[in-house]
């Protein structure tokens, strides 16, 4: 490790799995009494992985949920060892890879800061020196010798990112915490993270979101399966990134239900209070269908068509099913349930639902049409779930069932294929005499 | 070692957090860590001493120096021993030397016996019948103690993270443990028919390693006796190999820990 420069990262073949234990045996008792230990499938993580990365470069990492992206962030901190292979890291590394871990919440603010920053290695002395710098920053001046708990989300959010980010690292690692706090607040780190760059560090930025890579970083890194697929200029890194989730999502079975996307899946938008959840309802397949085949991306402007197939245990007689789309952050693009929105007869085809989910192992195919896709280049994620009609009870809880790309020729920005278009209006008054 | 001296600040905060964590919003706060003793003391005064007639003078004071023993061994290792798991949140997120966990909370508990240490010393010197001189050794017997604690602690937190069984051990085993301990008798104010079984008082005074620990502290401060070459032999030898076998188990169970948390 000693002949590293600061700022310097090195791996050598390494390789890290996980034992996905079916049922954890944490006690004494089972394992004692239990000859062999509970049975587990063996998940390989990263699979003889070799990076190099300088001093001052900023490198984005990205990949989809359970790609292997976490793991390498972590092991680059060093809070979890390889099972192969080396780690070498160069001067002081500061992962954030939580915002606010170790924060105590019946301790104010002010205390949280010394322990946070204690946590990165920062003595007393240093800092008291920076306190109104990370207070002024966190813009929490009236509320810092309040108790933690009482601060909002956001105020915790805000408080950790100032604390980790005046720690002034050689190394500083970022898993995902920019995609927090509010749209204000997000530039401001991203201002923090630009000084920080400028300042010579060595940043590595692990995102599912390709966009903001290209924005901060100068060498991404796309991982898939647990080793390195890409690894070069950011510009490209959003069309390689798209294509890797196309032909993911046109393999569909294996993805449905796969370990990784137990791992880290997003939270879905229900209200888990009140509602009880049941697995009457299962899925059996879902896909993407364009020009009357399945496929695992979409164009701009073309029809698009989502399937899913139901099937049920026992008799769920009041199924009414919705269908989310978001984009890989999480942002919702549109929602809809099976109340409304029929191309034909409405109650007809509730009725057809229902018919089929109150005969156990009779599936059920339900197709929703998007016409001319308003939607730009991008990745998109489908959820499903299946209610009571009274939204009682759970039928299948909200889950990811495939994602797919979108291609777009658009020459514009952002989410929205709006088909906009200009013109030069004619000023008033000043524009040439006009008859009349 | 060169990692535990760079984390000296995330030790003194965790420290301070823990004591302070205690008791944070009680209105006696600190007062309650002598105040539990002290109550303690009040009940087993009216057993022993009134009702069963024991024959040790001073016999609250006594207990009070016993429980000191007690609290600095078996509160250190038991409160040790679910620290990692408390603290999970830092260390699945953040990479420092983990023993710094488990040796603050050791620490604090420290703190806390430290402060009954300062209520018993003036009180031994002013009601105690032996030498006084034997104060001298009181530091050295603490330090050993605290080093079989240190340990015992650091092997019991690291195992629990990987079997949690182990905390509900040690809770199950507290009283017992407690009654088995000469905290509120010694072997020789046992009544006459102990006598005939020697062989029991001797596993129970070396099958017990917070025995020895708990006599010599007594000896020293409360009775003013110098403690037997026995005792003194023991608590250092225990302290020396608990220590060894804690560094170097806990150094080994590091590793995987992150995962299993």
């Amino acid at each position: 490790m000693a002949d590293l420069e600061p700022g310097q990262l090195r791996l050598d073949h390494v390789s890290r799995r996980f034992k996905i234990v079916h049922e954890r045996s944490a006690t004494l008792k089972e394992t004692v009494i239990r000859r062999r230990r509970a049975s587990y499938t063996e998940l390989w993580a990263l699979r003889d992985v070799s990076l190099s990365i300088e001093p001052g470069e900023s490198v984005g990492i990205v990949g989809r949920n359970g790609s292997g992206k976490s793991t390498l962030l972590k092991l680059l901190a060093g809070i979890i060892p390889p099972h192969t292979g080396t780690v070498a890291t160069g001067g002081t590394v500061a992962a954030m890879l939580e915002l606010g871990a170790g924060f105590h919440p019946d301790f104010s603010g002010r205390e949280n800061i010394f322990m946070n920053a204690a946590i990165h290695g920062v003595s007393e002395k240093a800092v008291a020196e920076r306190l109104d710098s990370i207070v002024d920053f966190a813009e929490l001046q009236d509320f810092i010798d309040m108790p933690v708990r009482t601060y909002s989300s956001g105020m915790t959010m805000r408080l950790a990112f100032a604390v980790s980010s005046h720690v002034n690292p050689d190394i500083l690692l970022l898993d995902e915490v920019l995609a927090v706090g509010d749209e204000a607040f997000q530039r401001k780190c991203m201002g923090r993270i630009y000084d920080f760059k400028r300042g010579g560090g060595t940043l590595v930025f692990v995102s599912h979101d390709p966009g903001t890579v290209e924005h901060v970083c100068d060498r991404a890194i796309l991982i898939d399966g647990g080793a390195v697929v890409f690894d070069g200029d950011p510009s490209e890194i959003i069309s390689r990134y798209h294509r890797l989730l196309a032909d993911e999502a046109s393999g569909l079975g294996a993805r449905v239900d796969g370990v990784e996307d137990y791992q880290e899946a997003p939270e879905t938008t229900y209200d888990p209070d009140a509602v009880l959840s049941t697995d009457i309802v299962n899925l059996v397949a879902a896909r993407l269908v364009r020009d009357g085949s399945p496929t695992g991306n979409a164009i701009c402007g073309a029809d698009v068509m989502i399937e899913v197939d139901l099937e049920s245990s026992t008799a769920a007689a009041d199924a009414v099913v919705g269908i989310s789309l978001a984009t890989e952050t999480g942002t919702a693009l549109y929602g809809i349930s099976t109340r409304h929105c029929w191309a034909a007869d409405e109650e007809a085809g509730q009725d057809a639902i229902r018919r089929a989910l109150s005969r156990p192992g009779t599936p059920v195919t339900v197709r929703l049409t998007v016409p001319a896709l308003p939607l730009q280049s991008g990745s998109v994620d489908v959820y499903v779930a299946v209610n009571s009609a009274d939204e009682t009870t759970q039928y299948m809880g909200g889950r990811r069932v495939l994602s797919f790309g979108v291609f777009s020729e658009e020459p514009s920005l952002g989410l929205v294929a709006m088909n906009a278009h200009w013109e030069v209006v004619p000023q008033r008054g000043s524009a040439a005499p006009r008859s009349g | 070692m060169l990692g535990l001296s760079a984390s000296g600040p995330l030790y003194r905060n965790l420290v301070k957090r823990e004591v302070r964590q205690r008791y944070k919003g009680s209105f006696l706060g600190l007062g309650w860590t002598l105040l539990n003793p002290l109550i303690l003391v009040a009940a087993y005064s009216v057993v022993f001493k009134f009702l069963f007639g024991s024959p040790i003078a001073n016999y609250a004071l006594f207990m009070f120096v016993g429980l000191i023993g007690w609290t600095l061994f078996y509160g250190g290792i038991s409160e040790a021993a679910t620290s990692l798991v408390s603290n999970s949140s830092l260390v699945t997120k953040v990479r420092f030397p983990r023993e710094i966990i488990p040796l603050a909370t050791m620490t604090a508990n420290a703190v806390i016996s430290g402060a009954m240490l300062i209520i018993a010393i003036p009180l031994c010197l002013l009601l105690g019948t032996g030498s006084k001189i034997t104060l001298v050794a009181l530091p050295a017997f603490l330090l050993l103690t605290l080093g079989a604690t240190v340990g015992i602690g650091l092997i019991l937190s690291a195992v629990n993270v990987y079997f949690r069984d182990v905390a509900h051990i040690l809770a199950a085993i507290g009283t017992p443990l407690f009654f088995l301990t000469p905290i509120f008798y010694t072997y020789d104010s046992l009544p006459s028919a102990a006598s005939s079984h020697q062989v029991l008082i001797d596993i129970l005074h070396w099958g017990n390693p917070i025995s020895p620990y708990v006599i010599t502290i007594q000896d020293t401060l409360f009775f003013g006796r110098w403690p037997t070459l026995a005792d003194t032999l023991y608590c250092v030898i225990a302290a020396v190999v608990f220590l060894l076998i804690g560094f170097v188990s806990f150094r080994r169970m590091e590793r995987e820990m992150a995962v299993e948390l």
